[in-house]
Protein backbone atom coordinates (compact mmCIF):
# COMPACT_ATOMS: atom_id res chain seq x y z
CA UNK A 1 0.00 0.00 0.00
CA UNK A 2 1.19 3.35 -1.30
CA UNK A 3 1.93 6.08 0.70
CA UNK A 4 -1.48 8.02 -1.02
CA UNK A 5 -3.37 5.35 0.06
CA UNK A 6 -2.40 5.21 3.58
CA UNK A 7 -2.97 9.33 3.60
CA UNK A 8 -6.48 8.54 1.93
CA UNK A 9 -6.94 5.55 4.94
CA UNK A 10 -5.79 8.18 7.78
CA UNK A 11 -8.25 11.06 6.59
CA UNK A 12 -11.23 8.87 6.54
CA UNK A 13 -10.47 7.98 9.38
CA UNK A 14 -9.56 11.05 11.12
CA UNK A 15 -12.67 12.35 10.18
CA UNK A 16 -14.44 9.46 11.41
CA UNK A 17 -12.75 10.27 14.67
CA UNK A 18 -13.48 13.72 15.07
CA UNK A 19 -17.27 14.08 13.55
CA UNK A 20 -17.57 11.05 16.61
CA UNK A 21 -15.92 13.29 19.21
CA UNK A 22 -18.51 15.81 18.26
CA UNK A 23 -21.24 13.84 18.90
CA UNK A 24 -20.77 11.85 21.75
CA UNK A 25 -19.50 15.39 23.72
CA UNK A 26 -22.65 17.03 22.23
CA UNK A 27 -24.54 14.09 23.59
CA UNK A 28 -22.78 14.05 26.96
CA UNK A 29 -23.09 17.88 27.62
CA UNK A 30 -27.49 17.23 27.02
CA UNK A 31 -27.15 14.79 29.88
CA UNK A 32 -25.29 16.68 31.91
CA UNK A 33 -26.82 20.55 31.66
CA UNK A 34 -30.29 21.66 31.77
CA UNK A 35 -31.63 22.32 28.62
CA UNK A 36 -33.33 25.83 29.50
CA UNK A 37 -29.40 26.43 30.57
CA UNK A 38 -28.03 25.91 27.56
CA UNK A 39 -30.70 27.59 25.19
CA UNK A 40 -30.94 30.82 27.63
CA UNK A 41 -28.64 32.75 25.64
CA UNK A 42 -29.62 36.12 24.92
CA UNK A 43 -29.09 38.83 22.06
CA UNK A 44 -27.27 41.80 23.74
CA UNK A 45 -26.69 40.19 27.13
CA UNK A 46 -23.67 40.52 29.09
CA UNK A 47 -22.79 43.48 26.92
CA UNK A 48 -19.97 45.18 28.93
CA UNK A 49 -20.12 48.32 26.23
CA UNK A 50 -22.91 50.24 26.39
CA UNK A 51 -23.46 49.73 22.46
CA UNK A 52 -26.74 50.01 21.21
CA UNK A 53 -28.29 52.14 23.92
CA UNK A 54 -30.39 55.04 24.06
CA UNK A 55 -28.41 58.32 24.54
CA UNK A 56 -28.72 61.09 27.72
CA UNK A 57 -31.55 62.96 27.04
CA UNK A 58 -33.31 60.45 24.02
CA UNK A 59 -36.68 58.11 24.79
CA UNK B 1 -24.57 15.72 37.46
CA UNK B 2 -28.16 17.04 38.73
CA UNK B 3 -26.07 19.46 41.32
CA UNK B 4 -24.57 21.03 37.80
CA UNK B 5 -28.38 21.05 36.34
CA UNK B 6 -29.02 22.64 39.47
CA UNK B 7 -26.50 25.00 39.70
CA UNK B 8 -27.14 26.49 36.61
CA UNK B 9 -30.90 27.03 36.47
CA UNK B 10 -30.79 30.62 37.33
CA UNK B 11 -28.04 31.97 35.15
CA UNK B 12 -28.14 32.36 31.69
CA UNK B 13 -25.24 31.51 29.07
CA UNK B 14 -23.85 33.30 26.83
CA UNK B 15 -20.87 33.22 24.02
CA UNK B 16 -17.60 34.67 25.09
CA UNK B 17 -16.64 37.68 23.99
CA UNK B 18 -12.55 37.37 23.45
CA UNK B 19 -12.06 38.18 19.59
CA UNK B 20 -10.27 41.73 19.16
CA UNK B 21 -10.31 43.81 15.60
CA UNK B 22 -8.00 41.69 14.13
CA UNK B 23 -10.23 38.44 14.33
CA UNK B 24 -12.74 40.40 12.42
CA UNK B 25 -10.19 41.51 9.91
CA UNK B 26 -9.05 37.46 9.77
CA UNK B 27 -12.63 36.18 9.53
CA UNK B 28 -13.38 38.57 7.14
CA UNK B 29 -10.44 38.49 4.44
CA UNK B 30 -10.12 34.50 5.56
CA UNK B 31 -13.64 33.85 3.67
CA UNK B 32 -12.98 36.19 0.69
CA UNK B 33 -9.25 35.60 0.06
CA UNK B 34 -9.61 32.32 -1.33
CA UNK B 35 -11.39 34.07 -4.57
CA UNK B 36 -7.92 35.68 -5.42
CA UNK B 37 -6.53 32.67 -5.69
CA UNK B 38 -9.40 31.12 -7.94
CA UNK B 39 -12.82 32.40 -9.49
CA UNK B 40 -11.65 35.96 -10.10
CA UNK B 41 -10.40 35.18 -13.41
CA UNK B 42 -13.66 33.88 -15.00
CA UNK B 43 -14.11 38.25 -15.09
CA UNK B 44 -11.33 37.52 -17.45
CA UNK B 45 -13.06 34.95 -19.82
CA UNK B 46 -16.59 37.20 -19.75
CA UNK B 47 -15.38 40.15 -21.00
CA UNK B 48 -11.65 40.57 -21.38
CA UNK B 49 -8.36 41.95 -19.27
CA UNK B 50 -9.98 45.57 -18.88
CA UNK B 51 -13.50 44.58 -18.07
CA UNK B 52 -11.96 42.13 -15.32
CA UNK B 53 -10.34 45.36 -13.94
CA UNK B 54 -13.93 47.37 -14.39
CA UNK B 55 -15.55 44.57 -12.38
CA UNK B 56 -12.70 44.37 -9.57
CA UNK B 57 -13.33 48.18 -8.61
CA UNK B 58 -16.61 48.81 -9.43
CA UNK B 59 -17.71 45.76 -7.47
CA UNK B 60 -15.06 46.84 -5.17
CA UNK B 61 -17.33 50.15 -4.28
CA UNK B 62 -20.54 47.53 -4.13
CA UNK B 63 -18.52 45.97 -1.73
CA UNK B 64 -17.38 49.22 0.05
CA UNK B 65 -20.78 50.44 0.57
CA UNK B 66 -21.78 47.30 2.35
CA UNK B 67 -19.01 47.34 4.46
CA UNK B 68 -19.75 50.77 5.96
CA UNK B 69 -23.04 50.02 6.26
CA UNK B 70 -22.71 46.75 7.98
CA UNK B 71 -19.94 48.68 10.29
CA UNK B 72 -22.44 51.05 11.29
CA UNK B 73 -25.77 49.05 11.61
CA UNK B 74 -23.44 46.19 13.71
CA UNK B 75 -21.82 48.79 15.97
CA UNK B 76 -25.06 49.13 17.52
CA UNK B 77 -25.97 45.28 17.57
CA UNK B 78 -23.61 43.44 19.54
CA UNK B 79 -25.60 39.68 18.39
CA UNK B 80 -24.55 37.19 16.43
CA UNK B 81 -26.75 36.74 13.12
CA UNK B 82 -25.52 39.68 11.21
CA UNK B 83 -27.74 40.90 8.40
CA UNK B 84 -30.32 38.44 10.05
CA UNK B 85 -30.39 40.65 13.46
CA UNK B 86 -30.67 44.03 11.76
CA UNK B 87 -33.16 43.27 9.61
CA UNK B 88 -35.10 41.43 12.46
CA UNK B 89 -34.72 44.44 14.35
CA UNK B 90 -34.84 47.42 11.68
CA UNK B 91 -37.66 45.59 9.14
CA UNK B 92 -39.73 42.97 10.51
CA UNK B 93 -39.59 38.68 10.76
CA UNK B 94 -40.48 37.79 6.70
CA UNK B 95 -37.38 39.85 5.65
CA UNK B 96 -35.32 38.37 8.51
CA UNK B 97 -36.03 34.82 8.18
CA UNK B 98 -35.15 35.68 4.26
CA UNK B 99 -31.70 37.36 5.18
CA UNK B 100 -31.09 34.59 7.49
CA UNK B 101 -31.67 31.71 5.13
CA UNK B 102 -29.65 33.30 2.35
CA UNK B 103 -26.67 33.58 5.31
CA UNK B 104 -27.06 30.13 6.59
CA UNK B 105 -27.44 28.84 2.54
CA UNK B 106 -24.25 31.27 1.74
CA UNK B 107 -21.98 30.15 3.94
CA UNK B 108 -23.08 26.37 3.93
CA UNK B 109 -22.31 26.59 0.14
CA UNK B 110 -19.15 28.20 -0.01
CA UNK B 111 -17.92 26.19 2.71
CA UNK B 112 -18.44 22.88 0.52
CA UNK B 113 -16.94 24.46 -2.23
CA UNK B 114 -13.68 25.76 -0.25
CA UNK B 115 -13.51 21.80 0.82
CA UNK B 116 -14.18 20.78 -2.92
CA UNK B 117 -10.98 23.04 -3.89
CA UNK B 118 -9.00 21.62 -0.88
CA UNK B 119 -9.60 17.88 -2.75
CA UNK B 120 -8.67 19.15 -6.14
CA UNK B 121 -5.39 20.86 -4.95
CA UNK B 122 -4.24 17.30 -2.97
CA UNK B 123 -5.32 15.35 -5.78
CA UNK B 124 -3.03 17.85 -8.34
CA UNK B 125 -0.44 17.77 -5.90
CA UNK B 126 -0.51 14.15 -5.68
CA UNK B 127 -0.03 13.86 -9.87
CA UNK B 128 2.74 15.63 -9.69
CA UNK B 129 4.21 13.70 -7.45
CA UNK B 130 3.19 10.35 -9.77
CA UNK B 131 0.15 9.20 -7.74
CA UNK B 132 -2.42 10.06 -10.65
CA UNK B 133 -6.05 8.44 -9.31
CA UNK B 134 -6.26 10.36 -5.54
CA UNK B 135 -9.66 9.92 -4.55
CA UNK B 136 -10.35 13.19 -3.03
CA UNK B 137 -13.57 12.76 -0.94
CA UNK B 138 -11.05 12.18 2.17
CA UNK B 139 -9.65 15.26 1.85
CA UNK B 140 -13.25 16.53 1.54
CA UNK B 141 -15.09 15.20 4.28
CA UNK B 142 -11.42 15.75 6.35
CA UNK B 143 -11.54 19.54 5.77
CA UNK B 144 -15.06 19.85 7.01
CA UNK B 145 -14.61 17.56 9.98
CA UNK B 146 -11.58 19.14 11.36
CA UNK B 147 -12.93 22.83 11.35
CA UNK B 148 -16.26 21.68 12.44
CA UNK B 149 -13.88 20.15 15.53
CA UNK B 150 -11.50 23.64 15.84
CA UNK B 151 -15.00 25.74 15.49
CA UNK B 152 -16.85 23.53 17.78
CA UNK B 153 -13.51 23.83 20.65
CA UNK B 154 -13.84 27.74 20.76
CA UNK B 155 -14.09 30.90 18.66
CA UNK B 156 -10.59 32.00 19.85
CA UNK B 157 -8.41 29.32 18.80
CA UNK B 158 -10.55 29.04 15.64
CA UNK B 159 -10.24 32.57 14.63
CA UNK B 160 -6.28 32.60 15.45
CA UNK B 161 -5.85 29.77 13.73
CA UNK B 162 -7.14 31.60 10.46
CA UNK B 163 -5.48 34.83 11.13
CA UNK B 164 -2.14 32.96 10.56
CA UNK B 165 -2.94 31.22 7.40
CA UNK B 166 -4.92 34.29 5.99
CA UNK B 167 -1.80 36.23 6.94
CA UNK B 168 0.75 33.76 4.95
CA UNK B 169 -1.71 33.44 1.76
CA UNK B 170 -1.67 37.01 1.63
CA UNK B 171 1.86 37.51 1.78
CA UNK B 172 1.93 34.99 -0.84
CA UNK B 173 0.33 37.43 -3.18
CA UNK B 174 2.53 40.31 -1.97
CA UNK B 175 5.74 38.07 -2.62
CA UNK B 176 4.54 37.31 -6.04
CA UNK B 177 3.93 41.10 -7.16
CA UNK B 178 7.89 42.20 -6.26
CA UNK B 179 8.78 38.63 -7.98
CA UNK B 180 7.31 40.05 -11.17
CA UNK B 181 9.22 43.57 -11.22
CA UNK B 182 6.34 45.34 -11.14
CA UNK B 183 8.28 48.81 -11.81
CA UNK B 184 10.03 47.60 -15.08
CA UNK B 185 7.35 47.06 -17.69
CA UNK B 186 8.72 44.46 -19.51
CA UNK B 187 11.26 42.66 -17.87
CA UNK B 188 8.80 40.14 -16.88
CA UNK B 189 5.31 41.58 -16.91
CA UNK B 190 3.99 42.23 -20.78
CA UNK B 191 0.89 44.20 -20.42
CA UNK B 192 1.31 46.54 -23.58
CA UNK B 193 1.33 43.08 -25.87
CA UNK B 194 -0.97 41.02 -23.62
CA UNK B 195 -3.99 43.67 -22.64
CA UNK B 196 -6.50 43.99 -25.96
CA UNK B 197 -9.83 45.96 -26.45
CA UNK B 198 -12.99 45.11 -24.94
CA UNK B 199 -13.23 41.61 -26.86
CA UNK B 200 -16.91 41.63 -26.39
CA UNK B 201 -17.62 45.31 -25.65
CA UNK B 202 -19.25 47.01 -23.10
CA UNK B 203 -21.76 43.98 -22.75
CA UNK B 204 -18.95 41.81 -21.58
CA UNK B 205 -17.98 44.41 -18.96
CA UNK B 206 -21.44 44.06 -17.34
CA UNK B 207 -21.68 40.04 -17.39
CA UNK B 208 -17.92 40.04 -15.60
CA UNK B 209 -19.93 41.88 -12.92
CA UNK B 210 -21.46 38.32 -11.81
CA UNK B 211 -17.90 37.22 -11.33
CA UNK B 212 -16.43 40.06 -9.88
CA UNK B 213 -17.75 39.25 -6.76
CA UNK B 214 -15.43 36.44 -5.95
CA UNK B 215 -12.62 39.21 -5.16
CA UNK B 216 -14.80 40.08 -2.21
CA UNK B 217 -17.39 37.62 -1.06
CA UNK B 218 -18.01 37.35 2.52
CA UNK B 219 -16.26 40.12 3.55
CA UNK B 220 -19.65 41.07 5.20
CA UNK B 221 -19.18 37.66 7.39
CA UNK B 222 -17.64 39.70 10.13
CA UNK B 223 -20.77 40.77 11.20
CA UNK B 224 -21.51 37.21 13.03
CA UNK B 225 -18.74 37.74 15.65
CA UNK B 226 -20.48 41.14 17.16
CA UNK B 227 -21.41 38.88 20.41
CA UNK B 228 -17.84 37.78 20.62
CA UNK B 229 -15.70 40.49 20.13
CA UNK B 230 -14.85 42.82 23.45
CA UNK B 231 -16.41 45.79 21.30
CA UNK B 232 -18.34 45.23 19.09
CA UNK B 233 -18.63 49.14 18.42
CA UNK B 234 -15.17 49.21 17.77
CA UNK B 235 -13.62 45.80 16.56
CA UNK B 236 -16.18 45.35 14.16
CA UNK B 237 -15.67 48.82 11.70
CA UNK B 238 -12.27 48.73 12.43
CA UNK B 239 -12.12 44.69 10.89
CA UNK B 240 -14.42 44.77 8.77
CA UNK B 241 -12.88 48.41 6.90
CA UNK B 242 -9.46 47.67 7.47
CA UNK B 243 -10.24 43.91 5.57
CA UNK B 244 -12.02 45.85 2.64
CA UNK B 245 -8.75 47.89 2.46
CA UNK B 246 -6.62 44.78 2.20
CA UNK B 247 -9.54 43.11 -0.47
CA UNK B 248 -9.33 46.15 -2.74
CA UNK B 249 -5.30 45.96 -2.78
CA UNK B 250 -5.43 42.03 -3.11
CA UNK B 251 -7.79 42.22 -5.85
CA UNK B 252 -5.59 45.07 -7.82
CA UNK B 253 -2.32 43.21 -7.47
CA UNK B 254 -3.70 40.12 -8.48
CA UNK B 255 -5.16 41.54 -11.66
CA UNK B 256 -2.06 43.15 -12.20
CA UNK B 257 0.35 39.90 -12.06
CA UNK B 258 -2.14 37.77 -13.83
CA UNK B 259 -3.07 39.90 -16.90
CA UNK B 260 0.98 40.65 -17.15
CA UNK B 261 2.11 36.99 -17.28
CA UNK B 262 -1.40 35.11 -19.32
CA UNK B 263 -3.07 36.48 -22.49
CA UNK B 264 -6.46 36.85 -21.59
CA UNK B 265 -7.75 33.93 -23.28
CA UNK B 266 -5.89 31.11 -21.06
CA UNK B 267 -6.82 33.26 -17.82
CA UNK B 268 -10.07 33.06 -19.18
CA UNK B 269 -10.65 29.56 -18.45
CA UNK B 270 -7.70 28.77 -16.06
CA UNK B 271 -8.06 27.08 -12.81
CA UNK B 272 -5.73 27.85 -10.24
CA UNK B 273 -4.69 31.16 -12.16
CA UNK B 274 -1.88 32.37 -9.65
CA UNK B 275 -0.66 29.10 -9.21
CA UNK B 276 -0.03 29.15 -12.96
CA UNK B 277 1.79 32.52 -12.99
CA UNK B 278 4.22 31.39 -10.65
CA UNK B 279 5.15 28.48 -12.85
CA UNK B 280 5.60 30.78 -15.46
CA UNK B 281 8.16 32.32 -13.85
CA UNK B 282 10.24 29.27 -13.51
CA UNK B 283 10.53 28.90 -9.44
CA UNK B 284 10.06 25.83 -8.03
CA UNK B 285 9.80 27.78 -4.78
CA UNK B 286 7.64 30.57 -6.05
CA UNK B 287 5.58 27.07 -6.99
CA UNK B 288 5.37 25.57 -3.77
CA UNK B 289 4.61 28.90 -1.87
CA UNK B 290 1.84 29.52 -4.13
CA UNK B 291 0.58 26.11 -4.17
CA UNK B 292 0.69 26.25 -0.15
CA UNK B 293 -0.70 30.06 -0.42
CA UNK B 294 -4.03 28.48 -2.73
CA UNK B 295 -4.29 25.64 -0.18
CA UNK B 296 -3.98 28.01 3.40
CA UNK B 297 -6.37 30.60 1.97
CA UNK B 298 -9.11 27.64 0.58
CA UNK B 299 -9.12 26.29 4.54
CA UNK B 300 -8.98 29.91 5.60
CA UNK B 301 -12.46 30.45 3.81
CA UNK B 302 -14.29 26.96 4.67
CA UNK B 303 -13.18 28.02 8.41
CA UNK B 304 -14.68 31.58 8.41
CA UNK B 305 -17.75 30.02 6.80
CA UNK B 306 -18.70 27.43 9.74
CA UNK B 307 -18.22 29.96 11.80
CA UNK B 308 -20.59 31.97 10.10
CA UNK B 309 -22.90 29.70 9.39
CA UNK B 310 -23.35 28.46 12.48
CA UNK B 311 -23.91 31.73 14.13
CA UNK B 312 -26.77 32.53 11.65
CA UNK B 313 -28.12 29.27 12.32
CA UNK B 314 -28.04 29.55 15.65
CA UNK B 315 -29.66 32.87 15.60
CA UNK B 316 -32.51 31.89 13.80
CA UNK B 317 -32.98 29.33 16.18
CA UNK B 318 -33.03 31.25 19.37
CA UNK B 319 -35.44 33.50 17.59
CA UNK B 320 -37.38 30.08 17.24
CA UNK B 321 -37.51 30.86 13.76
CA UNK B 322 -36.05 27.56 13.54
CA UNK B 323 -36.09 24.26 16.05
CA UNK B 324 -35.07 26.15 19.52
CA UNK B 325 -32.97 23.31 20.16
CA UNK B 326 -30.30 24.37 17.20
CA UNK B 327 -29.88 27.99 19.92
CA UNK B 328 -27.63 25.97 22.83
CA UNK B 329 -24.30 26.96 23.84
CA UNK B 330 -21.69 24.64 24.89
CA UNK B 331 -21.06 25.39 28.66
CA UNK B 332 -17.38 25.05 28.22
CA UNK B 333 -16.53 25.66 24.89
CA UNK B 334 -19.03 28.30 24.72
CA UNK B 335 -19.78 27.82 20.59
CA UNK B 336 -23.16 27.39 19.05
CA UNK B 337 -22.21 23.57 19.06
CA UNK B 338 -25.33 21.80 17.75
CA UNK B 339 -25.25 24.44 14.80
CA UNK B 340 -21.70 23.60 14.14
CA UNK B 341 -22.58 19.52 14.19
CA UNK B 342 -26.18 19.87 12.23
CA UNK B 343 -24.34 22.09 9.20
CA UNK B 344 -21.41 19.33 8.51
CA UNK B 345 -23.67 16.81 7.12
CA UNK B 346 -24.81 19.93 4.75
CA UNK B 347 -21.65 21.02 3.59
CA UNK B 348 -20.40 17.46 3.11
CA UNK B 349 -23.52 16.43 0.96
CA UNK B 350 -23.33 19.83 -1.53
CA UNK B 351 -19.73 18.92 -1.25
CA UNK B 352 -20.14 15.15 -2.47
CA UNK B 353 -22.32 16.52 -5.72
CA UNK B 354 -19.18 18.24 -7.40
CA UNK B 355 -21.09 21.02 -8.91
CA UNK B 356 -18.50 23.55 -7.97
CA UNK B 357 -20.00 26.06 -10.19
CA UNK B 358 -23.75 25.93 -9.41
CA UNK B 359 -22.66 25.78 -5.63
CA UNK B 360 -20.64 28.81 -6.21
CA UNK B 361 -23.66 30.34 -8.05
CA UNK B 362 -26.20 29.43 -5.67
CA UNK B 363 -23.81 30.91 -2.50
CA UNK B 364 -23.22 34.19 -4.44
CA UNK B 365 -26.64 34.73 -5.51
CA UNK B 366 -27.85 34.27 -1.84
CA UNK B 367 -25.33 37.00 -1.11
CA UNK B 368 -26.68 39.46 -2.96
CA UNK B 369 -30.07 39.09 -2.23
CA UNK B 370 -29.01 39.83 1.30
CA UNK B 371 -27.45 43.31 0.02
CA UNK B 372 -29.92 43.95 -1.96
CA UNK B 373 -32.35 43.92 1.69
CA UNK B 374 -29.52 45.83 3.22
CA UNK B 375 -29.91 48.59 1.43
CA UNK B 376 -33.77 49.42 2.62
CA UNK B 377 -32.72 48.16 6.34
CA UNK B 378 -30.02 50.98 5.75
CA UNK B 379 -32.93 53.75 4.62
CA UNK B 380 -35.05 52.33 7.33
CA UNK B 381 -32.43 52.28 10.16
CA UNK B 382 -31.33 55.92 10.27
CA UNK B 383 -35.18 57.00 9.69
CA UNK B 384 -36.19 54.82 12.85
CA UNK B 385 -32.83 55.86 14.80
CA UNK B 386 -31.64 59.02 13.71
CA UNK B 387 -27.98 60.17 14.40
CA UNK B 388 -28.07 61.18 18.13
CA UNK B 389 -31.02 59.20 19.14
CA UNK B 390 -28.47 55.67 20.26
CA UNK B 391 -24.89 55.17 20.39
CA UNK B 392 -23.14 54.45 17.36
CA UNK B 393 -19.53 52.53 17.45
CA UNK B 394 -19.49 53.83 13.66
CA UNK B 395 -21.31 56.56 11.43
CA UNK B 396 -21.06 55.82 7.56
CA UNK B 397 -20.54 58.80 5.69
CA UNK B 398 -22.65 60.96 2.62
CA UNK B 399 -26.01 59.02 3.73
CA UNK B 400 -27.73 57.88 1.61
CA UNK B 401 -26.07 57.95 -1.10
CA UNK B 402 -24.34 54.32 -0.14
CA UNK B 403 -27.56 52.62 -0.04
CA UNK B 404 -28.53 54.07 -3.06
CA UNK B 405 -25.23 53.19 -5.28
CA UNK B 406 -26.04 49.54 -3.48
CA UNK B 407 -29.11 48.98 -4.51
CA UNK B 408 -28.16 50.50 -8.10
CA UNK B 409 -24.44 47.69 -8.08
CA UNK B 410 -26.72 44.92 -6.84
CA UNK B 411 -29.45 45.57 -9.67
CA UNK B 412 -26.51 45.30 -12.40
CA UNK B 413 -25.14 42.28 -10.81
CA UNK B 414 -28.42 40.75 -10.88
CA UNK B 415 -28.68 41.56 -14.87
CA UNK B 416 -25.16 40.61 -15.50
CA UNK B 417 -25.90 37.13 -13.31
CA UNK B 418 -29.28 36.81 -15.60
CA UNK B 419 -27.41 36.49 -18.83
CA UNK B 420 -24.91 33.72 -17.13
CA UNK B 421 -27.07 31.94 -15.30
CA UNK B 422 -30.75 32.97 -16.10
CA UNK B 423 -32.48 29.32 -14.57
CA UNK B 424 -30.48 29.15 -11.44
CA UNK B 425 -31.21 32.90 -10.74
CA UNK B 426 -35.00 31.97 -11.71
CA UNK B 427 -34.99 28.63 -9.63
CA UNK B 428 -32.83 30.12 -6.52
CA UNK B 429 -36.08 32.87 -6.31
CA UNK B 430 -38.66 30.06 -6.38
CA UNK B 431 -36.38 28.36 -3.55
CA UNK B 432 -36.70 31.33 -0.88
CA UNK B 433 -40.15 32.35 -2.37
CA UNK B 434 -41.14 28.64 -1.15
CA UNK B 435 -39.60 28.74 2.40
CA UNK B 436 -40.89 32.09 3.02
CA UNK B 437 -44.79 30.76 2.40
CA UNK B 438 -43.84 27.58 4.98
CA UNK B 439 -42.29 30.25 7.34
CA UNK B 440 -45.12 32.47 7.03
CA UNK B 441 -47.83 29.26 7.33
CA UNK B 442 -46.24 27.23 8.89
CA UNK B 443 -43.37 28.25 10.80
CA UNK B 444 -44.11 31.65 12.69
CA UNK B 445 -46.98 30.34 14.95
CA UNK B 446 -44.04 28.96 16.84
CA UNK B 447 -42.53 32.05 17.25
CA UNK B 448 -42.44 34.40 20.51
CA UNK B 449 -42.93 37.65 19.20
CA UNK B 450 -41.36 39.52 22.42
CA UNK B 451 -38.34 37.30 23.05
CA UNK B 452 -37.07 37.99 19.83
CA UNK B 453 -35.92 41.42 21.19
CA UNK B 454 -33.65 41.76 24.22
CA UNK B 455 -31.76 44.38 23.04
CA UNK B 456 -31.56 47.68 25.03
CA UNK B 457 -32.71 49.95 22.15
CA UNK B 458 -34.44 52.87 22.49
CA UNK B 459 -37.84 53.22 20.93
CA UNK B 460 -37.98 53.99 17.43
CA UNK B 461 -39.02 57.53 16.10
CA UNK B 462 -42.23 58.03 15.75
CA UNK B 463 -43.61 54.21 17.57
Amino acid sequence: MGFWNVLMYAAWGLSAIMLAWMVVDAFMISSQYDEEYLMSSREGAEDEVAHGVALDGEN
Amino acid sequence: MMATATATSSKRIAMLKVLNPFHIWALGVGIVLVGEFMGWNFTVGKGGAYASLIACWVIGLLYTCVAMIDSEVTSTVAAAGGQYTQAKHIIGPLMAFNVGLYLVMAYTMLCAADALVVGDLMKSGAAVMGFADLDTRPFVVLTVAFLAWLNYRGVFMTLTVNLVITFLAFASLFVLFLAVDPMHQGAVLQHKALLTDLPYGWIGVIASLQFGMWYYLGIEGTCQAAEEVRSAGRAIPIGTLGGMMTLLAAATITWFVATGLMPWQYLGQAVTPMYDAATLLGSSKLQLMLFVATLFAAVASANGCINDASRAWFSLARDRYMPVFFGAIHPRYRTPYRSIIFLVPIAISFAFTGLLDQVITFSILSGLLGYTFMTFNMIKFRKMWPLGSIHRGYIHPFHPLPAITLLVLCCATYFATFLGYGATLLSIMAFYILASLWFIFRRYQYVKRADQFTMPWPRPKGY
